[in-house]
C-alpha cells in the first residue's frame, strides 16, 4: 500500500466509522450510543466525500445528523429515566438476529462482488463532475420521476397524519 | 384568510413601529455621568446640584478655633481629637501686632507707632517692624529700608481700609485631628461650636475625599507653624 | 442588458484588489510540494527520499492555514462583543464600556483574560466526556461554515461546489453539540435549554432551506461563488431584487437565521429569566468563552450568509466600481445585518414557545412554499435575467410595499380586541 494523504485520510475515516459503530452496539448508556452514532454518520459522509459523491455526503449529514439523531436523542431523553440497560436477548431471537445479519452481509458481498469496474476513482486524479446537477436531472426529470413523488406523497400524507394527531380538540358548539 | 394577512400586516407593522421607537433613542444623547471624570454637573440633565447645608466633610477654620473641645465632648463616635498647650503665666508668643488691610488688597503686618491707635482717615499711618506682607510690587517697594530686619512704612489714611489688631498668643492647639473615617455625619459638633468655626462642608470637595488608605482619612487642622513668630507670612500665603 | 452592463462596467478598477493581495490556496499548496520537490528530497538520503511522502507539504500548508483561520477568526466575535455592548448601550442611552482603554476597547479583551483564570468547573454527577466534549463540537462547527464563506473574489478559503448545502449541514450539527452540552450537565435549566435549542433550531431551519432554494432555483447552482457572480451587475442584480419572491425570502431568511442563532427576541433556550442560561449554566471559564465565541461567530457567519445570497456578496453597488463592494464593502454589509440584528433585539421582548412555533409553522412555512412556486413561475417567464424583468420585478416590490402600507394602515385602523392567541 502507498502512503499517500488521500488513502491517510480515506482510512481515517473507515477507521473512525468502524470504531464508533461498534461502540454504538457494544456501549451500555444509550445516550453515548446516540452521540456515537453522529461520528458513524460522519465517517460515512466522509466516506461519499471519497467517492465524489458531495451532495449525497451534505445531505447525510444534513438529514442524519441533523434531523433523525436529533430526533432519537428527543426520544431518549423524554422517555426513559434509565440510561444505563442490560439488553437481554432469547435464543431464538439471538439465532434470528444473525441470520438476518448474515444475509445482509452476503448481499453486500453479493454487490461488491458483482460491480463492474470497480476502481480508485482518485487513481488517475481526473476529477468527476459535480454530482447535484445529474442527480436533480435523474430525479425531477429521469427515471426516478415516479419513485420520487410516490415518497414525496408518503411524506405528506406522514406530516399530515401528525399534524392530525398533535392537534387540538376541537369542541363542539 | 382575511384574519391571516391581517395577523402578518398587524406583525410587520407593530415590529416597524417599536424599530422606529428604538432607533430614535438611539440618536439621543446618553445620560451616563461617568462621574469620577466629569464633574460639570449643570451639563447633565436629571443631575442636581449639592444642596445648602448639605453633610459633608468637616472643616475647621483653625483662626477662629479657640479650643473650648465642645465638639470633641459632644461627638458621638469620638471622631475629634484636640489638645492644647497654655504657656506659663507671663509667656506667651508675640507680641501685640497690627495688621493694616490696604484698600487695594494689601496686608501688612506690624505695630503701629505711637500710643494711639485709633485710625482715622486724615491721620497717616506708620508701621514699623513689619514682618510680612502680602500685596503689589509696588507696596513691597516702599517699605524701608528693604530687605532689612526691622522694616518701617508709611501709609496715608486714604489708603488704609482698615486695622485689626492681633493680640499676643497665650494658649494654642497643638492637634486637631478629625477621623473621616469614624464620622456618623450627625453635624452635632457644628451646632455646638460657639465661634462656628467647625463646619461641614456643602460643596464638591465635602463630598470628593476618597483615600487608598484608611490613615488618610485623618485630617490635621492644627497649624503649629502659625503660632511660631517668623512664620506668619506663611499663614498668609495659605490663606 | 448586455448592452446596459458594457455601458456601465467599462472602467473597471478594483480597489480592494489592491489592498488585499491574492490569497489563493492552492498557489500555496503547488509551492509546498515544490519546495519539498526540489529543496528538501535532493538533500535527503537515497533510501528515505523515495518513500518521503511529497503530500506532507501539503498537509502542512493546511495546517498552517488553519492555523490562520482559528486564529483569525476569534478575533471578530471579540470586536462584536464590543459593538453589542456598545450599541445596546446606545439604544438605552448609555456609554457601555469606557475604563478599559480608550473608550473602553479593550474591554473583551479584559474580559477573555479574566475567563481564561476561572475556575474549570466540571459536574461531579454529569457526563465528563460528553460536558468537555460539547464546546468543541459547537466551536468547530460554527467555525467550518467559514471555511465556505467567499469574503471576496479572492479571500475565499474553499469554493465547493455544493457550498450553501455544506453550510447548511455544517449548521445543523450545531444542534448535536447543544444537546450534548445540556445533557451532559445534569442541569434542568440545561436540559430544557438544549430541548428548547434543538425545537427551534429544527423548526427554523425548514424556512431557512426553503428561502434558500429560491435563490438556487435562479442562480442554479448550489457554489457560493457563483451565486456572487450572478450579482455582479449592480444593486438591482442582486439577488433581493431579482424577483419579488426573493424580496420576501430575504426577510424570512433572515428572521429564521435570528432563530437559529438564539438571539432575542428568539433567545428562549438561553433566556435568563426563565431558565438562567440555558444549555451552557454548567459552564464557566474558557469553555464558557467557547460557547460565546461560537455564538458571535455564528451571527456574524448568518449575516455573511444573507449577504452573500441576497445582497450581492462582494460585488458593489455599480458594476465596476467598488462602491460597497469587495472585502471592505461586504464586511461593511454583513455588520449592516449583524447592526439590524441589535436593533431587533433591543426592540422585541421574547417570545412565548407557542408563538415562536407559530410563527414558522404557520407564517414562514407557507409562506416560503408561496416563494418557491412564484419564483419557479418567474423563471418560467422570464428565462433571463434581463434589464426588463428586473424593472418589473422592482416595480412590483415598490408597488407592494406602497400598496402594503396604505392597506396596513386601514386595516389596523379597525383593530380587533386583542385575544389569546
Amino acid at each position: 500500500m502507498e502512503f499517500t494523504l488521500t488513502n491517510f485520510i480515506f482510512y481515517g475515516f473507515a477507521l473512525m466509522t468502524i470504531a464508533s459503530a461498534l461502540v454504538v452496539v457494544t456501549v451500555r448508556n444509550i445516550v453515548h450510543a446516540a452521540f456515537s452514532l453522529m461520528v458513524t454518520l460522519f465517517g460515512v459522509a466522509g466516506l461519499y466525500v471519497f467517492l465524489q459523491a458531495d451532495f449525497l455526503a451534505a445531505t447525510q449529514v444534513i438529514v442524519y445528523v441533523g434531523g433523525i439523531l436529533v430526533l432519537i436523542l428527543f426520544g431518549v431523553m423524554m422517555t426513559s429515566g434509565r440510561l444505563e440497560m442490560r439488553i437481554h436477548i432469547e435464543r431464538g431471537q439471538l439465532l434470528l438476529g444473525g441470520l438476518i445479519s448474515l444475509m445482509l452481509l452476503m448481499l453486500l458481498l453479493t454487490v461488491i462482488a458483482n460491480t463492474p469496474a470497480w476502481k480508485n476513482l482518485t487513481d488517475d486524479g481526473t476529477e468527476l463532475p459535480p454530482t447535484t446537477e445529474r442527480i436533480g436531472e435523474l430525479i425531477l426529470n429521469g427515471p426516478f420521476l415516479l419513485p420520487f413523488e410516490v415518497v414525496s406523497v408518503l411524506l405528506l400524507v406522514a406530516l399530515i397524519g401528525a399534524a392530525l394527531i398533535s392537534r387540538k380538540e376541537v369542541r363542539d358548539e | 384568510m382575511d384574519k391571516y394577512i391581517r395577523n402578518i400586516y398587524r406583525g410587520v407593522y407593530t415590529v416597524l413601529v417599536g424599530m422606529r421607537v428604538t432607533i430614535r433613542q438611539f440618536f439621543e444623547p446618553n445620560v451616563t455621568h461617568q462621574y469620577p471624570y466629569e464633574h460639570d454637573y449643570e451639563k447633565k440633565r436629571n443631575v442636581r446640584e449639592i444642596p445648602k447645608g448639605y453633610r459633608g466633610q468637616l472643616y475647621n477654620r483653625i483662626e477662629d478655633c479657640i479650643g473650648c473641645k465642645k465638639c470633641e465632648m459632644i461627638c458621638p463616635v469620638d471622631c475629634i481629637t484636640i489638645t492644647g498647650t497654655k504657656l506659663p503665666r507671663g509667656e506667651q508668643l508675640w507680641d501685640s501686632m497690627n495688621v493694616v488691610h490696604l484698600k487695594d488688597g494689601t496686608e501688612v503686618i506690624g505695630i503701629i507707632e505711637g500710643d494711639d491707635k485709633k485710625i482715622k482717615s486724615e491721620d497717616s499711618i506708620t508701621l514699623t517692624n513689619i514682618t510680612s506682607r502680602l500685596g503689589s510690587q509696588e507696596v513691597i517697594d516702599r517699605l524701608e529700608p528693604s530687605g532689612a530686619e526691622s522694616r518701617t512704612a508709611t501709609f496715608s489714611g486714604d489708603e488704609v481700609s482698615r486695622v485689626v489688631t492681633r493680640n499676643p498668643v497665650v494658649f494654642y492647639l497643638d492637634q486637631f485631628d478629625i477621623d473621616m473615617s469614624l464620622c456618623m455625619y450627625c453635624g452635632l459638633c457644628t451646632e455646638v461650636c460657639p465661634t462656628e468655626c467647625l463646619v461641614m462642608k456643602d460643596s464638591l470637595e465635602g463630598i470628593e475625599y476618597s483615600k487608598f488608605d484608611r490613615s488618610d482619612l485623618i485630617f490635621n487642622f492644627d497649624k503649629q507653624e502659625m503660632y511660631s513668630k517668623g512664620g506668619t507670612e506663611d499663614v498668609e500665603a495659605a490663606d | 442588458m448586455s448592452d446596459f452592463r458594457a455601458m456601465l462596467a467599462s472602467p473597471h478598477f478594483n480597489v480592494s484588489e489592491s489592498f488585499f493581495p491574492n490569497i489563493n490556496l492552492q498557489d500555496g499548496l503547488n509551492w509546498a510540494e515544490e519546495f519539498i520537490q526540489n529543496v528538501v528530497l535532493p538533500r535527503l538520503p537515497e533510501a528515505v527520499a523515495s518513500h518521503f511522502p511529497v503530500e506532507l507539504g501539503t498537509v502542512l500548508v493546511m495546517f498552517a492555514c488553519a492555523g490562520i483561520f482559528v486564529g483569525v477568526f476569534p478575533l471578530l466575535p471579540l470586536v462584536l462583543v464590543l459593538a453589542e455592548r456598545k450599541v445596546s448601550a446606545r439604544f438605552q442611552n448609555r456609554t457601555g464600556p469606557m475604563r478599559v482603554g480608550p473608550w473602553g476597547v479593550l474591554q473583551t479583551l479584559a474580559d477573555g483574560v479574566k475567563l481564561l483564570f476561572k475556575e474549570d468547573y466540571i459536574p461531579p454527577q454529569g457526563d465528563r466526556f460528553l460536558f468537555l466534549l460539547a464546546p468543541y463540537v459547537i466551536f468547530a462547527c460554527s467555525f467550518a461554515v467559514f471555511a465556505a464563506i467567499p469574503f471576496s473574489q479572492s479571500i475565499l478559503v474553499s469554493d465547493f461546489n455544493i457550498g450553501i448545502f455544506y453550510i447548511m449541514a455544517i449548521s445543523s450539527v450545531i444542534v448535536m453539540g447543544v444537546i450534548m452540552a445540556g445533557w451532559s450537565s445534569n442541569s434542568k435549566w440545561s436540559l430544557l435549554g438544549s430541548l428548547r435549542s434543538a425545537a427551534q433550531i429544527v423548526s427554523y431551519e425548514i424556512p431557512l432551506g426553503l428561502s434558500i432554494l429560491t435563490i438556487v432555483m435562479l442562480v442554479e447552482s448550489l457554489s457560493m461563488s457563483e451565486i456572487v457572480a450572478s450579482q455582479s451587475n449592480g444593486i438591482f442584480s442582486w439577488l433581493i431584487f431579482r424577483t419579488p419572491f426573493t424580496f420576501i425570502a430575504f426577510f424570512i431568511f433572515f428572521i429564521s437565521s435570528i432563530a437559529e442563532v438564539n438571539r432575542t427576541p428568539f433567545d428562549l433556550p438561553e433566556a435568563e429569566s426563565e431558565i438562567v442560561a440555558g444549555f451552557h449554566t454548567e459552564y464557566s471559564g474558557m469553555r464558557f468563552a467557547l460557547f460565546f465565541i461560537a455564538e458571535y461567530a455564528n451571527m456574524f457567519a448568518v449575516s455573511a450568509i444573507a449577504v452573500t445570497l441576497f445582497l450581492g456578496g462582494w460585488e458593489g453597488v455599480l458594476p465596476g466600481y467598488d462602491i460597497l463592494g469587495g472585502f471592505p464593502g461586504f464586511v461593511i454589509k454583513s455588520l449592516g445585518l449583524v447592526f439590524l440584528m441589535m436593533w431587533l433585539r433591543w426592540t422585541l421582548p421574547r417570545l412565548r414557545v407557542d408563538q415562536l412555533m407559530n410563527l414558522c409553522w404557520k407564517y414562514f412555512i407557507p409562506i416560503a412554499f408561496f416563494n418557491i412556486l412564484g419564483t419557479g413561475i418567474w423563471g418560467l417567464i422570464f428565462p433571463e435575467d434581463t434589464l426588463i424583468s428586473t424593472s418589473i420585478s422592482c416595480a412590483i416590490i415598490y408597488i407592494g410595499l406602497i400598496a402594503a402600507y396604505k392597506v396596513a394602515g386601514r386595516t389596523l385602523a379597525q383593530r380587533p380586541a386583542p385575544q389569546p392567541s
